[in-house]
């Protein structure tokens, strides 16, 4: 089985949801076909269903996300105001900096996630000595064997490391070198 | 030669995979376990790896993070 991390996107106006997925595509559409009825039948919805959408936004949000152009060329169509544009470039702004930082193995690495190829091995803290701006912290994995991690004095502030607390070492295996003897 | 990082382990390869212009190489080390290294398949090829050898792992103490909390830190 292949597992996958995904994310939903969604906008919320006081803590109310407001508009996600769904919304952004009526809104989209709107603007597109300059009609709802249009909008809804692209998307394969009921103009009832994107209608009534549409208001919950309005109401949420005490504005209009949407108007009907009165006169002119083009009377009769509908268009989104200056909010409703807003609204729509927000959240596709922001899905696309999401899906791009989901296709970006960096990201994974900085959550500590799906790293391949690292070394993870749990120990415990045997000391720290914070000296300056950077800090050696030694970790005892078992008796005889120990590793030392070099880290700014703000990550043990931030960890709060101390004497005794159980933590994890993670080497990345890019990080290592293999040395070997020169046969005689 | 005698190198600066605080961390060097002796060991044996256990196991080598060739995976293009890298190679991962598992060091078995005497404790905890094993290590496992990415270096350039090229490097592999330079220092002559293969299963047995004897090696050293090393690597700066500047590149070992340390996670505590969370899930399974405790």
């Amino acid at each position: 089985m292949k597992v996958n991390p995904r994310v939903k996107v969604w906008l919320e106006a006081d803590g109310k949801n407001l508009m996600g997925k769904g919304g952004a595509a009526i809104l989209r559409n709107v603007l597109v076909e300059g009609s709802i009825r249009r909008a809804a039948e692209k998307l394969g919805i009921s103009y009832k269903y994107a209608w009534n959408y549409l208001r919950k936004i309005e109401d949420r949000l005490g504005e209009k996300v949407v108007e009907s152009v009165r006169g002119g060329k083009e009377k009769g169509k509908t268009v989104l105001t200056q909010t409703g544009r807003l609204l729509l470039s927000k959240y596709s702004r922001f899905e696309r900096f999401l899906n791009n930082a989901l296709s970006n193995p960096e990201m994974w690495e900085a959550c500590g996630l799906s790293i391949p190829d690292r070394n993870v091995v749990p120990g415990w803290v045997k000391s720290v000595e914070v000296d300056g701006p950077a800090a050696m912290v030694s970790v005892g994995v078992n008796r005889s064997f120990k590793l030392v991690s070099v880290i700014s004095s703000r990550s043990v502030e931030d960890l709060n490391l101390k004497v005794g607390d159980k933590v994890t070492v993670i080497v990345k295996a890019t990080e290592v070198m293999v040395s070997k003897e020169e046969k005689l | 030669m005698r190198l600066s990082a605080r961390n060097q382990f002796k060991g044996r390869i256990v196991r080598i995979e060739r995976d293009g212009a890298v190679s991962r190489i598992w060091v078995k080390v005497d404790k905890p376990g094993e290590i496992v290294a990415l270096i350039t398949s090229d490097a592999a090829r330079e220092l002559d790896l293969r299963r047995g050898d004897r090696v050293e792992a090393v690597f700066k103490a500047t590149e070992v993070i340390i996670a505590k909390g969370g899930g399974d830190g405790g």
